[in-house]
């Protein structure tokens, strides 16, 4: 008989013995796909009729709820499946009559095992594969799904199946390391989540004791580590809209498609390879493999020790010591409990092995000591000058509100297409800022580094260093800025390091040099995503005034201009004309989309009065410099506030409202848009000092009726408490109260007024 | 020939075998003895490369049994706790069988499930304990290999389907190559069936003998002396072992040729004497007693 022979007739007599995974994998598919198909068609078709969607939404929610990887129920299922099929397949690993029946057979246990792997997967491909061409040929027949996409549902099949045979091949080498079937399933709990949970530990401790500590979680997420990670990072790649491109990016998609087959083919060969190593007697027991229980045992102590810590130091907020340590011992003991009874299936033997308990027990000791007495220097060390390649430095002094394409912050800039939403984002600084001037840089990062090793004691007690105060007047009646910095060095080897400060920029070098950062070409080049961008990235521009709001195609060859001209303004601006001049209205860059009823926002500009470039190519081109453009126009003005209750808790709406001139033009000279305030305002010399001040600031609901338009607008703004102020008005924001005496909102903000929206 | 070398097998602390130096010659049925816990099982799975040994080898035709598939090829391997694959048929498991032996022989299969009266399309799980054993012996039977490893396999079997069992080795072993290894915590159950038996105890063989050898060596014999003089001059004269007396009748287990027991017995004229069949029990009695075992308390 030959080999390939045996293995094809092995492969045959392996189906009859998974009649029940087939079952399970033939009706979870059907559910998931054809089943769901079935439904969302339904719902579809009812929302085109009733004018609700469009066909190119629905093709693209096709594609995201139905037949991509997108689709929650493929994903619940792959994870199931792959861990219920693993187990079931190597069953005989774990029962002694079944391993010597499989082992006394004339046949290499390599074979045994490449056969039940085989099939393995076979059980679920052919079931998915089946439901997935049913279910696109049922979006294909109704026209959601277009025939050019399908390459795209073909890519996203093979993705599934990829990251099916990952999922798998960990949950078989699980198999493989264990001798009983819920220790396997335990295994691959471990598999699965002991990266998350480390992640998630690690940011939870670091972020507890040090104060400088800058999270990785905006980056690269808490989910990692994990076959889970890679698996979101392809169905990432897999995004599209179902319609026009096929969506599958191979720059994104290359390194985890790359390490998703990396992780198969390893969990394949170690499996194969610890086969051969696997005594037939360790059926049955809790590990094969007597090597790795202390190894787990210990990773295990210490997450738990150092996670029941934790728990039971945020737990009733009490924050001590004590309790952490009381969390500790805890864990220890009942992890050394569980697993010494898991080992051996008898309570009795977790009164053994304290070899590897205290082994356990003085790593924890070590690493709770290295965190409350920073015996490392975690929160004073900063890189070598000479070995770093520049800085970026993400403040939020100024200029924390830009808007930047989500597809500038990613390392393969092709894949912008599916990306292309706005948001502000520190990771496009980093990645962007160039920070040369390492002089002036570690100044400021050495006074946030004293600071944070000063406060490091006290940190994990909550009593962190000023956050809150952005800008202060010093005694000598200069300013001094407090603000957090999010400090990154490029280092010379390419490694990244984060840190995060508070900084306390009280005193003419500190100023100076953030001034001098500030005006550097790298600073702005760095900061601001409208410098470095491309007239065709957007279409259209927008904006808003007192009139309306209004978008307008100014064309490539204007926006250019447009760049040109804004480029040149703000790169002459310096951070002394910050203190002095607020932003006069905010211009937003805009996409057009494959919707005609919407547009992504990518980029945003302040124009201030200053800008007088810009201001020039704005008013040639018929587009407002100034927000409060059509004042002229008001008839009747209404401010809005929220009243808190002592509570906290949501009171009522007050309103103010007059259709006097005078009085509307008085409330108009002292109110600004939230978001020109959110630019500069914290560095205004006029109206510095927001956050803090509540008896000088209001946020109120600024509502116009516009003369002949028949129509109310109303915008979020600031009131500032200034003399000419009606009467009224300064009654209604500017009660005689102090945020002591008042509640405190539930947005967290200490104060008794708020925005409402009267529409 | 199964060639067994200093074999050793250990079970975390446990010392399952010790040592073994065994060799099992084919063309013979060959008797495995110990007590429970002696370390029969182990000695067959080791034996069918189930196992690996911690130290030593085995040996069949000069190739190593562990994970060498050719070698396999020529052993079956019957468990204790007969396993078969859940929720299957004994025709889906001779399928199965088929697919990996080269020999096996389908219509022996169908003929002996006929002749032992079991349903080859019912489920197993229906079977009862001793129809299981009945089935794993057919199956084995017709993987038609040189070796059958049976772990107490006729425990469990009614007397007429022992029999049939028996017959049913002896016709194969007359037809073809074949040896069957039989473990058994019984020694009266091999007594009419192994050529050769090798006693198992804690671990290690005491001894391996073939049984015509060792009934030619030892003899049993009841007789009345006629005085004590003559009694004690055929204690000095032969190699007695045991001696057991009721009032004047002696019975005596000597170890010597028949011949010469007999010439020096009938040299003293005896008021009587007979020669009486040695048990399989009464023989490793004799000679494990000889090697300072008390061997009642290790065989049953």
């Amino acid at each position: 008989m030959t080999s390939k022979r045996l293995f094809a007739d092995l492969l045959k007599e392996n189906s009859k013995r998974r009649l029940w995974p087939i079952a399970l994998s033939i009706s979870a598919n059907f559910f998931a796909q054809i089943v769901l198909a079935v439904l969302m068609i339904g719902r579809y078709k009812e929302r085109i009729i009733d004018g609700r969607t469009t066909i190119y939404d629905v093709r693209g929610a096709f594609y995201y709820e139905v037949g991509g990887m997108q689709n929650v129920a493929i994903f619940l299922i792959l994870l199931g499946l792959s861990l219920l099929i693993a187990l079931q397949g190597y069953s005989y690993l774990f029962d002694s009559r079944q391993t010597d029946l499989y082992y006394s057979l004339p046949v290499k246990r390599t074979k045994l095992f490449d056969v039940a792997n085989l099939m393995g997967i076979i059980v679920f491909a052919v079931p998915y594969i089946i439901c997935h061409i049913i279910t696109v040929f049922m979006g294909l027949s109704r026209g959601y799904v277009e025939a050019k996409t399908l390459p795209l549902y073909a890519a996203s099949a093979l993705i599934v199946i990829l990251v099916y045979i990952m999922f798998y091949e960990v949950c078989v080498l699980a198999a493989v390391l264990t001798g009983h079937v819920v220790i396997a399933a335990l295994g691959c709990g471990v598999f699965f989540f002991l990266g998350p949970v480390v992640a998630t530990l690690k940011e939870a401790l670091m972020g507890t004791f040090f104060g400088s500590y800058a999270s990785d979680v905006p980056r690269s997420g808490l989910f990692k580590g994990s076959p889970i990670t890679l698996s979101t990072d392809l169905v990432n790649a897999l995004r599209g809209d179902g319609q026009y491109e096929i969506a599958f990016r191979f720059g994104r998609a290359i390194v985890p498609c790359i390490l998703t087959i990396l992780i198969a083919v390893a969990g394949y060969g170690l499996s194969r390879f610890l086969i051969t190593k696997r005594h037939a007697e360790a059926a049955g027991k809790a590990m094969a493999f007597d090597i790795t229980k202390p190894v787990i045992k210990v990773v295990m102590l210490v997450v738990a020790s150092l996670g029941g810590g934790i728990t039971m130091f945020y737990i009733g907020d009490t924050r001590s010591l004590g309790s952490f340590i009381f969390g500790m011992v805890c864990g220890l003991i009942v992890v050394h409990f569980v697993i010494e009874t898991i080992y051996e299936f008898d309570f009795k033997a977790s009164f053994k092995h304290f070899g590897s308990f205290f082994v356990g027990t003085g790593i924890a000791a070590v690493l709770l000591l290295a965190l409350v007495f920073d015996i490392f220097g975690y929160e004073s060390w900063q890189p070598m000058p000479d070995k770093v390649e520049s800085v970026a430095i993400d403040d939020y002094l100024v200029f924390a509100n830009l808007h930047c394409p989500m597809y500038r912050t990613m390392d393969n800039p092709e894949d912008n297409l599916y990306y292309d939403w706005g948001t502000s984002d520190s990771e496009f600084i980093f990645r962007n800022m160039k920070l040369k001037d390492m002089e002036n840089v570690e100044k400021l990062t050495k006074q946030g580094a004293i600071n944070a090793k000063n406060n490091h004691r006290v940190a994990y007690r909550g009593d962190r260093y000023g956050q809150s105060e952005l800008a202060v007047i010093r005694e000598d009646g200069k300013t001094a800025y407090n603000t957090i910095i999010n400090v990154q060095w490029n280092m010379k080897n390419g490694k990244k390091i984060r840190r995060t400060y508070y900084v306390d920029i009280d005193t003419d070098e500190l100023v100076n040099a953030y001034k001098a950062i500030y005006n550097s070409d790298e600073y702005k080049y760095g900061k601001f995503p409208a410098l470095t961008m491309e007239p065709n990235e957007i279409d259209k521009i927008g904006y808003e005034t007192l009139s309306g709001y209004f978008e307008e195609n100014i064309g490539s060859a204007k926006m250019k201009e447009f760049l040109e001209a804004y480029r040149e303004d703000v790169m002459n601006q310096t951070f002394d004309d910050l203190t002095k001049e607020l932003a006069s209205i905010e211009i937003s860059g805009l996409k057009n989309t494959d919707n005609p009823y919407d547009s992504n926002y990518l980029y945003n500009f302040f124009i201030f009065p200053s800008f007088t470039k810009t201001g020039e190519f704005l008013k040639k081109n018929g587009i407002s410099t100034d927000w409060k453009d059509g004042q002229d126009k008001i008839v009747k003005a209404t401010v809005g506030v929220t009243i808190y209750t002592e509570d906290g808790e949501y009171g009522h709406d007050e309103y103010w409202t007059s259709e006097n001139t005078n009085e509307i033009n008085d409330v108009l000279k002292y109110t600004v848009p939230e978001s020109l305030y959110g630019a500069t305002g914290d560095v205004n010399e006029k109206w510095r000092g927001f956050t803090y001040d509540r008896e000088k600031f209001a946020n109120i609901s600024f509502s116009t009726d516009i003369e002949g338009s028949n129509e109310t607008r109303s915008l979020s703004t600031l009131l500032f408490n200034e003399k000419g102020l009606p009467q009224a008005v300064v009654d209604l924001c500017f009660p005689d109260a102090t945020d002591d005496e008042v509640g405190q909102a539930d947005n967290g903000n200490v104060g008794w007024t708020d925005c409402v929206s009267l529409r | 020939m199964i060639q067994v070398s200093n074999l050793s097998k250990s079970f975390d602390d446990i010392q399952a075998i010790a040592g073994i130096d065994l060799t099992i010659d084919d063309g013979q049925v060959f008797g495995l003895v110990g007590t429970n816990g002696a370390g029969k099982s182990t000695f067959l799975r080791l034996a069918a490369g189930i196992l690996k040994p911690d130290t030593g080898s085995i040996i069949i035709d000069g190739r190593p049994v562990y994970e060498n598939p050719e070698v396999k090829k020529d052993l079956f391997y019957i468990s204790d706790d007969t396993a078969f694959f859940p929720n299957t048929t004994p025709k889906e498991m001779a399928f199965f069988y088929g697919c990996i032996y080269p020999e096996y022989d389908m219509k022996r299969f169908d003929t002996l499930m006929g002749n032992f009266g079991l349903d080859k399309n019912r489920k197993i799980k229906t079977f009862s304990k001793g129809m299981k054993k009945q089935l794993s012996i057919i199956l084995g039977i017709a993987a038609n290999t040189r070796y059958l490893y049976c772990d107490e396999t006729f425990d469990g079997l009614d007397p007429v389907m022992r029999q049939a069992v028996k017959s049913l080795f002896m016709g194969d072993m007359a037809s073809r190559k074949f040896t069957p290894i039989i473990a058994s915590h019984n020694l009266r159950e091999l007594e009419d069936i192994c050529d050769t038996v090798g006693l198992l105890h804690k671990g290690g063989i005491l001894l391996s003998k073939n049984l015509d050898d060792a009934k030619a060596d030892v003899h049993k014999l009841q007789c009345v002396f006629r005085d004590d003089v003559s009694r004690k001059r055929i204690e000095e004269r032969l190699c007695i072992l045991t001696t057991e007396e009721r009032g004047k009748l002696v019975t005596m287990t000597i170890r010597g040729q028949e011949d010469e027991i007999n010439d020096a017995l009938r040299a003293e004229s005896p008021v009587f004497m007979e020669i009486l069949p040695l048990s399989l029990e009464e023989i490793f009695i004799s000679e494990t007693g000889v090697e300072g075992y008390d061997i009642k308390k290790i065989i049953c």
